[in-house]
């Protein structure tokens, strides 16, 4: 896997949005974090509401909304994506890079055919492509994608929820990009549509080599179709990994608590974290987690803790670091060394 | 720990400072007015109607400072004392607006029915009316029982708006009747009058005010007609537009102020008023908004003023 | 046991009617109605959670606010201790709104934004005119930290948007609990919620249910919440019961073909296994014009012919199959097979351009042998006047039938035979 193509690749990114009416104060939703997705592969990226994984998700695609700053290295497909201009942005996504959202409704133009929606697209990044092979190219993505060709003509409406979140994708993948990103995009569908569309996601990475970015809070999803994972918390990724290892078996005290209150059949009792998740304009210092950490010690609210490589992967956290390797606590001031 | 002026704060705060300018713009032209009307007596140096000891027809001077008209009236007190009339009158006819068509807009939109369609019927049909002639008609109508003067002319003023509240605060109310809180309140037991009043009209009262202040704008300058057609005035009250009516032929003789600075002065309170309503209509408006923020060099660092969509609440803590 | 059951739901029938297009509506032609709750029975004991398990379209909503009458259900009867509430006239039934009440789905749109928590808990007594303001003001606060909303003094006074997803949660809860109801329909509780809120949430039900002596009827499509929730439930599709009974008895061995879809399309948390399943294609047919017979037959693996197709079936089923097929096979498939005419149990087909009548009757007959559960129904396939005709057997409504403790309706269980020979 790590031979594997690097398709996305981010280093120290940070993505913040300013209060209003508070010019200096920064509401920071991505701080400062390293991910990295191979081509072939599906990375689940997990968090509650309020970890900043949907900016995460946005920030890929260069689809902040006006207004947000981002810092930091950000590669996607070999291109530094910060700093470009909204022209280059555009021309990236759909063809290196595409984005698959909750409503799918909301995103299709409702007074186009569907054939017509991909045959505008395809016409914009691919010039000089005659409409014939761009129609040609809608219904091979559409028949990939269980949808009868001869469809392709009706209209947005004329389909179900779990239909246009398949027109979605094959919106997404049509001129195949090397990234999809996919933002909760089985919030709002029927469980079996669920099955069949996480299925579809993964088959993308299986059988076209497509790196695949799941953002969801739903970590039944992650471990049905991804290969690795990276929790998020306040802004922050505390851990990352194989499925295997961080669902089976996490490092991080947020993920245990995460991965215990999820019910699923073998639930004997109802486990939760204690407390709520920071407000983001105003995190804790040091770990962000640690107030509501069943392991916290006194270095953990002063100081943040790095990434440790932990088995196939890393945790953020200091029960991970050797004791004597922990920065001791300063005196107070005031008080005699 | 109310919510709303911490609401009204934040709009405030992530105004364009174009909104706000024109906000405050129009709120001080308004409160001008406000003030003159206010303290008319006060301020005018002469009386509404008085015409003794008054030379006739001078220009704007010392002591007569736009000027006096034909008939021996001082035009700087008219203009004072027609801003009083014409926030009188501009406040009763929109409020008169407001009781009848607010909760006509409530009943019909919550209820549905033949209720909703045949009145909607009516206010349509008086929507499409061009909105003067429908005062005339109204001013003419009302001669009859209400005579002239300042309620004659209320009425026949706030005639033209019941439709823009009830069809606004009809449109409304459909959409929060389908909300689930209102579903609640009948789970809970509520009538449906209970319903209304306690549930849906709160909820459906913001539209109000942002149509409230462009339609007084609307009703200065219909005001202004029906004055200078002669209907809704009780000589001789100061009124603007009947005291252009009553100065046309000056104009052919060279005699300027007696029209001007009525004139002026109906447009200084309209313009006034639509400032104050198109910022208020800015500010709460997201759309609009959204177009007033500015874009920082390609996408980096740019100097921002939204809300991005996951704000943890900030009463924080405990589950 | 000779009491009778709390509630208890006889044959409830809600429709819905469209308006239908504006053609047809000059036309004088009534739009069609949808049946969302299509003879529905259920029985629930005191103090139980019953659970009504769904996706979108299956009625659940539906049955929860028709049993609350909050949409006035069209035929059927809902027995409350007895007493048959759909009988009572509206003024009459006023009262027993009381003994029943719902919590929604969405917190954020259950709370009006323009009332404080307080009043928002205390005017339901109000309402009834148990209490005054004051003491209303009171109770709502003693309600408040009930529900685990301390101090209540601040939460008194805060507006829903001042609070979060949970916390709204539990000032709906706390509301519906003010008239002291002993019925709750709880709409989907939870799943608009984080994981790790929604864990304290089912925990506080599950609390207040203990305390209060409550009986709920738990709404939802997640088999996995339902399982440690519930002690009996009943799986919906498109308005009619599939399969209920027990929690424990269904879950250990599901009867009906859609109860196991939706456990096997259940994301398996433990990643250790991910054996491919059989996800289950189609989708939730358009209610307006639901499937004959079973509801769910079109999607069925094991469907055959009890289960009621019909033309239109066939052809969903050949364009299913089109897709799935290669280029070149698709593309001689469909140009053999010209127009087809649905009609009822009934499909003609007119040979395509080129295409040879006994070319057509061949891949019909090669479909009734080697295609999906469509084709092995057909009945007959013969030609007329240049036409294949194909017809389909009739089939019949299932029946609920009892089997070891739970009520399953499906062919493959058929009346009478414990067992059947006909399930392969």
């Amino acid at each position: 896997m790590s031979d594997a193509e690097r398709v996305l690749e981010a280093s120290g990114l940070r993505v913040w949005y300013a209060m209003p009416g508070r010019a200096e104060r920064r509401l920071v939703a991505v701080d400062g974090i390293d991910l990295v997705v191979h081509a072939g592969e599906c990375l689940g990226l997990v968090g509650e509401s309020g970890s900043g994984k949907s900016s995460l998700g946005r920030a890929v695609l260069g689809l902040l909304p006006e207004g947000a700053g981002e810092e930091g290295e950000l590669r996607v497909a070999g291109s530094q994506t910060i700093g470009m201009s909204a022209a280059e942005l555009q021309k990236l996504r759909g063809e290196k890079v595409s984005l698959i959202f909750q409503e799918p409704m909301g995103r299709l133009d409702p007074l186009m055919r569907v054939e017509d929606q991909f045959v505008e697209m395809i016409r914009a990044h691919r010039h000089g492509i005659s409409r014939a092979r761009a129609r040609r190219m809608c219904h091979e993505t559409l028949a990939s994608l269980g949808i009868p060709p001869r469809r392709a003509r009706q209209w947005p409406h004329e389909f179900s929820g779990g239909m246009r979140q398949r027109i979605m994708i094959g919106l997404g993948i049509v001129l195949r990009p090397r990234l999809v990103v996919a933002d909760e995009p089985t919030t709002a569908l029927d469980t079996l549509v669920q099955a069949q569309i996480l299925d579809i996601l993964r088959r993308l990475a299986d059988e076209q080599q497509i790196a695949v970015l799941l953002i969801t809070h739903n970590i039944g999803a992650v471990a049905e179709i991804c290969d690795r994972v990276a929790v998020m918390y306040a802004a922050k990724v505390v851990e990352v990994g194989s499925v295997e290892q961080v669902l089976g078996a996490p490092a991080h005290p947020y993920t245990q608590g995460l991965v215990s209150s999820v019910i699923h059949l073998d639930t004997e009792e109802l486990s939760s974290i204690p407390g709520s998740p920071p407000d983001l304009a105003a995190p804790p210092p040091g770990c962000r987690f640690h107030p509501r950490c069943p392991y916290v010690m006194d270095v953990c609210s002063s100081v943040e803790p790095p990434a440790v490589a932990v088995g196939d992967g890393a945790a953020a956290c200091w029960l991970h670091v050797p004791e004597a390797s922990r920065p001791t606590m300063a005196p107070p001031r005031g008080t005699p060394p | 720990m109310s919510d709303r002026p911490k609401k009204l704060r934040g709009l405030w705060a992530s105004a364009h400072p174009t909104a706000r300018h024109i906000i405050v713009a129009g709120a001080v032209i308004t409160l001008v007015f406000v003030v003159l009307a206010l303290a008319a007596p006060l301020l005018a140096p002469y009386g509404e109607a008085q015409f003794q000891g008054i030379p006739q027809l001078q220009a704007p001077s010392a002591r007569h400072l736009f000027g006096t008209t034909n008939l021996r009236y001082d035009v700087f007190s008219r203009v004072i004392f027609g801003a009083r009339l014409a926030f009188e009158v501009v406040v009763a006819s929109t409020l008169v607006a407001m009781c009848i068509g607010v909760p006509l807009g409530l009943v019909a939109g919550y209820s549905g029915g033949w209720l909703d369609r045949i009145l909607v019927m009516v206010t349509d049909a008086m929507y499409a009316f061009p909105s003067l002639l429908l005062a005339i008609v109204a001013a003419f109508a009302l001669r009859r029982w209400v005579g002239q003067g300042v309620p004659a002319a209320a009425l026949s003023i706030s005639v033209i708006y019941i439709p823009q509240y009830f069809r606004v605060v009809r449109n409304h109310t459909l959409s929060v009747r389908e909300e689930a809180f209102v579903e609640a309140a009948r789970a809970l037991g509520a009538g449906r009058s209970t319903t209304i009043a306690r549930y849906v009209f709160p909820n459906v009262i913001q539209s109000v005010p942002v149509i409230f202040t462009l339609n007084a704008a609307d009703a200065i300058l219909t005001l202004a007609a029906l004055g200078f057609l002669g209907y809704g005035v009780h000589v001789p009250s100061a009124e603007w537009g009947y005291d252009i009516s009553k100065a046309i032929s000056d104009a052919a003789s060279g005699f300027w102020w007696t029209s001007v600075f009525p004139g002026l002065a109906i447009l200084g309170l309209t313009t006034g008023l639509t400032l104050l309503g198109e910022g208020i209509n800015d500010l709460v408006n997201p759309l609009l908004r959204r177009r007033g923020l500015r874009r920082g060099a390609a996408g980096r660092h740019a100097v921002t003023t939204v809300l991005p969509e996951v704000v943890p609440s900030e009463v924080a803590p405990d589950e | 046991m000779s009491s009778p059951s709390f509630l208890r739901v006889e044959d409830l029938r809600t429709t819905y009617h469209l308006s239908g297009s504006f053609a047809s509506r000059l036309a004088g032609r009534p739009g069609a109605s949808i049946a969302a709750v299509d003879g529905v029975s259920l029985t629930v004991e005191r103090g139980a959670t019953y659970g009504v398990i769904g996706e979108s379209g299956s009625g659940k909503t539906t049955l929860g606010r028709s049993i609350l009458r909050l949409v006035e259900p069209a035929s059927g009867r809902v027995m409350l201790d007895g007493l048959d509430i759909l009988a009572l006239r509206p003024r009459d039934f006023r009262p027993y709104r009381r003994r029943m009440q719902i919590i929604f789905q969405d917190p954020q749109a259950a709370l009006s934004p323009a009332m404080t928590v307080g009043s928002a808990l205390s005017h339901p007594l109000i309402i009834h005119g148990l209490a005054g303001r004051d003491e209303a003001r009171r109770r709502a606060g003693e309600m408040l930290e009930r529900v685990g909303l301390e101090p209540a003094g601040r939460f008194l006074n805060a507006y829903p948007t001042d609070l979060s997803g949970g916390q709204k949660q539990r000032a709906v809860i706390a509301r519906s609990l003010m008239l002291g109801p002993e019925l709750v329909v709880a709409d989907e509780p939870v799943s608009m919620l984080d994981a790790s809120v929604r864990t304290k949430i089912l925990s506080l039900l599950a609390d207040l249910q203990r305390s209060l002596g409550l009986t709920y009827v738990f709404i939802t499509h997640d088999l996995a919440t339902a399982h440690f929730v519930c002690d009996s439930l009943a799986i919906m599709y498109l308005g009619k019961i599939v399969e209920q009974g027990p929690a424990r008895a269904v879950y250990a061995e599901p009867r009906h073909p859609y109860t196991r879809a939706l456990l096997a399309a259940l994301p398996r948390p433990d990643p250790s296994r991910r054996p491919s399943r059989e996800i289950i294609g189609g989708e939730i047919p358009d209610a307006a014009a639901p499937p004959a017979h079973c509801r769910f037959h079109p999607r069925c693996p094991r469907a055959f012919a009890p289960c009621g197709f019909e033309a239109r079936d066939l052809v969903d089923a050949l364009e299913a199959r089109w897709t799935g097929l290669g280029e070149e096979a698709f593309a001689s498939e469909r140009a053999l097979l010209g127009r087809m005419a649905p009609h009822g149990r009934t499909l003609i087909v007119m040979p395509g351009r080129g295409g040879r009548l006994e070319d057509v009757v061949q891949l019909l007959e090669r479909l009734r042998e080697e295609g999906g559960p469509a084709f092995r129904t057909i009945q007959s396939i013969t030609s007329e006047r240049g036409m294949a005709v194909v017809e389909v057997p009739p089939g019949r409504d299932p029946e609920p039938v009892a089997v070891e403790g739970t009520l399953v309706a499906c062919h493959l269980y058929p009346e009478g035979a414990a067992g059947s020979n006909d399930r392969h």
